[in-house]
């Protein structure tokens, strides 16, 4: 594989890893480094990637592995995840600070989910994956996947209905 | 499609059986939804959320990867100095015994070194033979006074 092969097959999943490890790990830091150690993993085996059916499912494998590898050793993963510290970003109007303030309550609200529920809802509803695309990353039937992304997704919706019927935001 | 279609999508998205497409379809449709329904409303601002997460990106220097040496590579660095390290022991520790031994010189016979140890005993044995022989000279007329304290040791033994 070529380095502009790699650039476009490889490199561009650079975004939905980092999502990924982030939405496992809860860390910016933390989950730019397994990024780069996944992708730096491809790069060495750039030229036996043609072995896989699905480099992106093989990245993302990876990813998660590495990731809750991580998260056991630093002991996070059963524990409540504090809030996630995203980057400042400049405000400009209400709807920017609703929004922001919306994303961050379903964003601890599937934090707070356990695995495999939290990496599930993340592959289908933030990355737009297939049932049969998440199947070799969580290594789960179909049937399985679905019940356990249906929990999720009714779960976070609970947290969505306690927020709107206190009428405050619990972020 | 009417809201009620839409209802039934929403309840199959929750119970995990709505496709891609009917996905996309109802966040379109909840996109620009501004009635009053509640489960509409809860809806929106899930998939509303769950849409801007979508949109987070990294930023990341290619060249950071691509400075990576490859694992084989790699390999093959750690077993070329690894056996370079064992040669130059070896060869260090051969040399410095070959040193070491040559250096041993047992003895020095007319100026010229000898270091085999068995030639050096011989020369060693011949030289103590040689100066012992040189003090036994004249030792034979010592044997008369000998005879001549015999009897002083026959009157101390009586005693």
């Amino acid at each position: 594989m070529t380095v502009e092969e790699f650039k476009e097959k490889v490199f561009i999943l650079k975004d939905k890893l980092y999502r990924f490890s982030k939405r496992i790990l809860n860390d910016e830091t933390e989950a730019q480094d397994i990024t780069q150690d996944v992708l730096m993993k491809l790069w060495n085996m750039r030229n036996s990637l043609h072995k896989y059916n699905s480099i992106e499912a093989f990245a993302m494998t990876a990813t998660r592995n590495l990731s809750l590898d991580r998260a056991r050793r630093k002991n996070l993963r059963y524990q409540k995840a504090p809030e996630i510290k995203y980057e400042s970003e400049t405000v400009e109007n209400t709807d920017k600070v609703e929004q922001d303030e919306t994303a961050k309550i379903i964003r601890n609200a599937i934090q707070n989910l356990k695995e495999p529920q939290r990496t599930i809802m993340h592959l289908r509803d933030i990355e737009q994956y297939d049932f049969d695309e998440i199947e070799p990353i969580v290594n789960m039937t179909t049937e399985t996947i679905r019940v356990n992304l249906s929990r999720a997704r009714k779960k976070v919706r609970e947290e969505i209905k306690k927020i709107m019927s206190y009428g405050t935001a619990r972020v | 499609m009417e809201q009620l279609e839409y209802k039934i999508l929403l309840e199959k998205y929750f119970e995990g059986t709505s496709s891609i497409d009917e996905e996309q379809n109802l966040k379109s449709f909840l996109t620009t939804y501004t009635g009053n329904d509640a489960d509409f409303a809860e809806a929106k601002i899930m998939l509303t959320a769950l849409n801007y997460d979508s949109s987070e990106t990294i930023e990341f220097d290619f060249n950071l990867i691509a400075k990576d040496k490859p694992t084989k590579i790699k390999q093959i660095y750690g077993i070329i100095s690894g056996v370079a390290a064992s040669l130059i022991i070896g060869i260090s520790l051969t040399f410095i015994l070959k040193t070491h031994n040559a250096q041993i010189i047992y003895a020095y016979v007319d100026g010229q070194p000898i270091t085999n140890k068995l030639e050096a005993m011989q020369y060693s044995k011949q030289a103590l033979s040689s100066i012992s022989s040189n003090l036994n000279k004249g030792t034979q007329g010592l044997n008369y006074m000998n005879k001549m304290n015999r009897p002083v040791e026959l009157l101390t033994s009586k005693n």
